[in-house]
Parts: C-alpha cells; sequence; structure tokens
C-alpha cells in the first residue's frame, strides 16, 4: 500500500502538473482539494482519467468521486479494492 | 475621429517587459527558428493557474496583464486578440492523446485549452472582465484583423480602451510541420527567413491620455496581386492608395524580404537606410505584425538599444505573408 501511495503521488504530480511540489511535499491524510494540495474541479476530471488509464478503474458513480478523492489514503485504498 | 496607443507590452525573442532594457540585435540562429525570451511569469500569474497553461496561454495573459498594468487600467472595455495557429501546444498534445488512446481516456485540460479563444478567454477570466472577448484566426492577417475590428469598434459608442493582441507559438512538433510547407518563403540570403513566435497587446483607445504612445493613423489589408511588371512602381502607389501620407513615413518597417517582389519598390521609394525588416528579429509568423506595431512604438518613444534608427515622427508598416495578403498600418509620434 504504502509503495501505491508514493507512486500516486508522482503520477498526480505529473499528471496535474503541480509545479515545484515534490511527493515529500505532499501527506497521503492531507486533503487533496479545497485546503492541501488545493486542487479543483478540472483536476478530479484528471483524476478519473488517470484512474482508468493506469489502474483499469471507472468511477461509474460521480457521487462516491469526493470520497475517494478525498486524500492519497483514500485513493490508495479505493484503488486496491478496485483494480482490475 | 483619433486613435491613439496608450501602452505596448510584449514577449519577443528580442526579450519581454520584464527586461531593464531591450536591443535591437539579432537573435540567436542556432535552432533553426526564433524562440521567445520569456519572462518569468510566477512575477505575474498565479501559481496554481500557471500550472495548466502552455507557453501561449502563459504569453498572453502576462502580456495582457503587464499592457493594462502599464495603461494604468484595470478592465478593457472588450479584449481582441489574433491567432493564426493558436494553442499549438495543447492542440498537439490533445491529437497525440487521440491517436495513443483509440480517441479515449482523453484529458480535459489539453482539449478544453486547444481552441483558438482560449487566450482571450483566459485573459478575460484573470481580469473578471465580463466584457466582449473575441479571437480572429484569418492566417497571416489575424493581428490585422482584430487590429481592425478594433478600429471600427472604438468608432462606435461604449468603448475607450480596448485590449488588442496577436499572438503564435512554435513548438519543435509545428516547426517540423512548417519546414515542410510553404508557409515559410525560402531563399537563398545572408540570413534566410526562419520561423518564429511571439506574443504583442496594446490598449487602443479614443482617448489620449498622458501615457500615450503615437497616434494610430490607420490599417489596411489587402488581398490578391498588388504588383504589376508592366507597371512599375504599382506597389509603392498602391500604398499611397491606401493610407494617405504613408509614402511620407520616416521609417518603413517590413515584413518582406529583398527577395520579394515587392521589395525593389519599397526600397526605391524609402532608401535602404528608411527600411527596417522586423522578420530578422522575430521570425515568420502569422501574427509578427503584432511585434512590428511593437517595435515602431517602442522606437517613436525611444526606447530600443542598439537601433540605427533614433526616434521615427512617422513609421509604416508593412507586412507580407506566405500568401497574397498585404498589410499596411501607420503610426506617428504624438
Amino acid at each position: 500500500m504504502e509503495e501505491l501511495k508514493e507512486k500516486l503521488k508522482v503520477q498526480l504530480i505529473a499528471q496535474l502538473n503541480l509545479e515545484d511540489i515534490t511527493p515529500e511535499d505532499i501527506n497521503s491524510s492531507d486533503p487533496l482539494f479545497g485546503e492541501g494540495l488545493g486542487l479543483d474541479s478540472i483536476d478530479a476530471l484528471e483524476i478519473i482519467v488517470l484512474l482508468q488509464k493506469e489502474y483499469g478503474i471507472k468511477i461509474e458513480d460521480t457521487k462516491k468521486g469526493k470520497e475517494i478523492f478525498q486524500s492519497i489514503d483514500t485513493l490508495a485504498a479505493y484503488i486496491t479494492e478496485n483494480r482490475k | 475621429m483619433e486613435l491613439y496607443f496608450n501602452a505596448a507590452s510584449a514577449i519577443s525573442p528580442l526579450g519581454s517587459f520584464e527586461d531593464e532594457s531591450i536591443s535591437l540585435l539579432f537573435p540567436d540562429r542556432a535552432l533553426g527558428y526564433f524562440v521567445c525570451r520569456e519572462p518569468d511569469y510566477k512575477n505575474t500569474i498565479d501559481k496554481k493557474l500557471l500550472r495548466r497553461m502552455s507557453k501561449f496561454i502563459k504569453m498572453a495573459v502576462a502580456g495582457s496583464v503587464n499592457c493594462l498594468s502599464e495603461a494604468g487600467l484595470e478592465q478593457p472595455d472588450a479584449i481582441i486578440t489574433g491567432t493564426g495557429l493558436g494553442c499549438l501546444t495543447d492542440t498537439i498534445d490533445f491529437l497525440r492523446q487521440m491517436n495513443e488512446n483509440a480517441e479515449t481516456l482523453l484529458n480535459p485540460t489539453a482539449f478544453m485549452q486547444s481552441t483558438h479563444n482560449t487566450a482571450s478567454g483566459q485573459i478575460a477570466l484573470l481580469l473578471g472582465c465580463k466584457n466582449l472577448n473575441i479571437t480572429f484566426s484569418q492566417k497571416n492577417i489575424s493581428f490585422e484583423s482584430a487590429l481592425l475590428h478594433t478600429k471600427m469598434m472604438l468608432a462606435g459608442d461604449g468603448y475607450r480602451h480596448i485590449l488588442v493582441g496577436g499572438i503564435d507559438e512554435i513548438t519543435p512538433e509545428s516547426h517540423g510541420l512548417i519546414s515542410q510547407t510553404a508557409c515559410i518563403r525560402k531563399y537563398e540570403w545572408e540570413n534566410p527567413l526562419m520561423a518564429g513566435e511571439g506574443a504583442a497587446f496594446f490598449i487602443l483607445s479614443n482617448q489620449r491620455t498622458e501615457k500615450t504612445l503615437a497616434r494610430f493613423d490607420g490599417i489596411s489589408i489587402f488581398n490578391g496581386a498588388v504588383t504589376d511588371s508592366s507597371f512599375p512602381g504599382s506597389f509603392s502607389r498602391f500604398i499611397d492608395e491606401r493610407i494617405p501620407d504613408a509614402g511620407r513615413a520616416d521609417l518603413l518597417i517590413t515584413g518582406s524580404h529583398p527577395s520579394d517582389e515587392v521589395y525593389p519598390q519599397l526600397s526605391e521609394r524609402f532608401g535602404e537606410n528608411k527600411i527596417l525588416r522586423f522578420k530578422d528579429y522575430c521570425g515568420e509568423y502569422d501574427t509578427s505584425t503584432s511585434f512590428a506595431l511593437w517595435l515602431a512604438l517602442e522606437l517613436i518613444s525611444g526606447n530600443l538599444k542598439g537601433s540605427r534608427v533614433s526616434r521615427p515622427e512617422r513609421v509604416l508598416i508593412h507586412n507580407q505573408g506566405s500568401g497574397p495578403c498585404h498589410s499596411l498600418i501607420k503610426v506617428t509620434a504624438c
């Protein structure tokens, strides 16, 4: 799980072009949206594409997105449970 | 109605608004095309917004913000831009994804920002400007079309200060494609024409202020054969018909090259010492006339170092792209 979290941090930085941020700057339990990394709705779309492309996970119920995208911890947990 | 350029701001291969002074020196040709010497965008654009912007959008937004600041304006009455090829980096990125992912799993950012109006839209968003924003894309008269539209709007009611600009970017991929086409005229010459890029923005106003750089005397765009080999001097006469007093300019800034059909007539009319070939400094791109206009305003204001021309009064700008289109713009110191 820890390895997956570190990989996710690297992937998010690359996909969302988070300039001047390193994986060490991201705390796995910090919120991704609003506070913390301060991501927005376009980033959410980018993460949906990332999950589908890299992990074969399609989020069917968009209402669950808020829960899944809460932090690196919740993202990694969802990927572990649903990875194909 | 008299119109005035009250501010100008550019990012070009010569440098940007951030440089303390800009010298009129030939840029490095080693790359095979000219690239801009860009400012540190973090000084102008929020870091969170910056991460999503391509060079095209960064140049447009930073150039606009600086231009408004130079004019002492918070909001323009309209934002009018010209671009020939638009956001190439995002367009190439989006098309590559379509190809690699079999038209699925496309990233939204590249898609959203691949449209030509992205620059005007992003400028408006950043400024919170709810006035008109529009983009003209007419190949190598894109900027001229934007400027002509701006002129007409200022003649109407309700407009005083309009932000108008031209932007085009070059990427290794687009340069590769351009090189294979007839987009860039090829010459056997000491300094062959090379592709380039740049962004230049202006505040055109129907009110003269203490910041006014020059008066805008007129613009003319014409398409089709403008020379007649059996009628020597036809192009030179044509200029006079299009813009009154154009032939009395102290300086001609032209995008023509000595190998072009019209150049000998320009040379005979103005004399070589009154001609400045602007594409030696910015390269060939669809909105390069915006660079030429910026150059004219900088020369009139005496801001450029190393220029053999000192503070001309009347400047005529002429451009000719790869097609049959010519354009003329005239500005006068005031």
